[in-house]
């Protein structure tokens, strides 16, 4: 069996924090460990990779779950500290 | 997910808060920022209870903004006690006046339906016992039906229905009898009016006449014989119909001018003190030749004494000719000649339709003459007896 189809059992085993985007109005985020800032222009949310920065305006968590969370407005940034560690290196 | 509470949460660290409740089991509908110590949070019932803890542990401050659902109704209720008692109260009556019979319809159908008598109906079921305001349970709408069609009159058919507070009442009068000719008995048809024949029908008989033929009053239309042999024929009662086109005339007439009297101007005025039968005259005048006269009591002796003063004032009046407008004096006479021969037709009593109608006027004089002609399709053939 592959590395890459066995990838789902990794997000299962791991957790790894997920982010689906549907437009730039809702932004659907998973396997999140707390919320660290919440501000209308900036949401901070601590994952096991790190902290996943939304920014934007009017912005209002909604469906609020301990492992899952929707945020809606208008997003007009979002910075991924894995995909940034990953990069560096 | 509801969102029947919310709250609105000030003090520092409310992400941690949120965290928090999280952890609690708490979920949330919405959370959105209020300030930059606030936050109104949309949650559940059980939610709102795990926040509102924690604030309270935490000694911040959390409110109720508003409150949906169940636990809303409920609330609004024990606020409003009286309102299930009133709904019911309420209930109760309805049921109580929709119980009951509020209105009895009496209709008629059928051919017949002109011939019903709503009085003797309504008679009927009074005595009977239907009134308005009684139980509907009461009303037996199969005993009334029979007792209806037994008791009120020649009914063809009697329904009774109870729908809702209404008592409906169809009744369907019989047909009378058609008129039974005796075949037997030797009769010929004859034109009842002048008129121009359209069609010929004949039931029993040999027709007379054929379409397009002029007929006079009394003239022959169809002859009641059958023929039996090519030479022998037997006397029989004729039947069929001859529909005819008739003229109907209605006149009326007008004056295209009249004579008034108007007054000249000239006045005079003679005046006498009046006591019961005595009369001493005050003032004198003497008439005019053609004159109005206006008499005026003046009384002068308040109400016990009855004493007055009659003061006529003659007013010298000539003739002047007055020309009338002949347009609506026009429309005038136009109306009365129309109302003039739709009088004549009701009074023949035929059952008519109208072909065409036209009005011509002519002036002779001082006279306007306005004739009203209507042409009607009839059925003409009668019996000798009934043209006699």
């Amino acid at each position: 069996m592959s590395a890459p189809a066995l990838e789902w059992l990794c997000d299962l085993s791991e957790r790894t924090p997920r982010v689906t985007s549907i437009g730039n109005r809702s932004l659907l985020v998973e396997n999140y460990h707390g919320i660290r800032e919440f501000t209308a222009e900036r949401i901070a949310l601590d994952t096991r990779c790190g902290c996943v920065e939304v920014c934007g305006s009017g912005l209002t968590l909604s469906q609020v779950r301990r492992d899952a969370l929707v945020i809606e407005g208008s997003i007009r940034d979002v910075k991924l500290p894995c995909a940034e560690a990953e990069h560096e290196s | 997910m509801n969102r029947d509470i919310r709250l609105r949460v000030e003090g520092s660290l409310l992400e941690k808060l949120i965290q928090r409740a999280l952890r609690e089991g708490a979920r949330f509908a919405r959370v959105r920022r209020a300030g930059p110590r606030a936050i109104l949070v949309d949650a559940d019932e059980r939610s709102a209870a795990i926040l509102q803890k924690l604030c309270e542990r935490f000694w911040l401050d959390c409110r109720v903004l508003r409150r949906g659902g169940w636990a809303a109704l409920a609330d609004a209720l024990r606020r409003r006690w009286t309102l299930a008692p009133g709904l019911a109260l309420c209930a109760l009556c309805c049921a109580l006046f929709l119980s009951r019979v509020w209105l009895v319809d009496v209709s008629f159908t059928g051919p017949s339906a002109a011939l019903g008598d709503e009085r003797a109906i309504r008679a009927c079921l009074e005595e009977n016992g239907v009134a308005v305001g009684m139980p509907a349970s009461r009303v037996d709408a199969e005993l009334l039906q029979s007792e209806l069609l037994a008791e009120a009159g020649d009914y063809s058919f009697v329904g009774v229905r109870c729908q809702g507070v209404r008592l409906l009442v169809e009744a369907s009068p019989e047909v009378p009898a058609p008129k039974v000719y005796d075949l037997g008995y030797a009769r010929d048809l004859v034109a009842a009016r002048d008129g121009v024949v359209e069609s010929v029908t004949v039931r029993s008989g040999h027709a007379a006449v054929q379409p397009g033929d002029t007929v006079r009053a009394g003239q022959l239309l169809i002859r009641g014989e059958e023929d039996l042999t090519k030479e022998e024929t037997t006397p029989v009662g004729a039947l069929g119909e001859v529909t005819a086109r008739c003229w109907y005339e209605g006149r009326a007439e007008g004056a295209l001018a009249e004579t008034r009297l108007r007054r000249t101007g000239a006045a005079r005025v003679e005046s006498a003190l009046r006591l019961l039968g005595f009369s001493l005259p005050l003032q004198e005048c003497e008439s005019f030749a053609s004159e109005q006269v206006e008499t005026q009591l003046l009384p002068v002796g308040g109400l016990f004494l009855p004493l007055e003063i009659c003061r006529r004032a003659h007013y010298e009046t000539a003739p002047v000719r007055v020309e009338a407008d002949r347009e609506q004096l026009k429309a005038r006479l136009i109306s009365l000649a129309e109302a003039d021969a739709r009088a004549r037709l009701a009074r023949d009593g035929v059952r008519w339709e109208l072909a065409e109608m036209w009005t011509d006027a002519e002036v002779e004089g001082n006279t306007l003459r306005v004739r009203a002609v209507y042409e009607i399709t009839t059925d003409i053939a009668v019996t000798r007896d009934a043209l006699n």
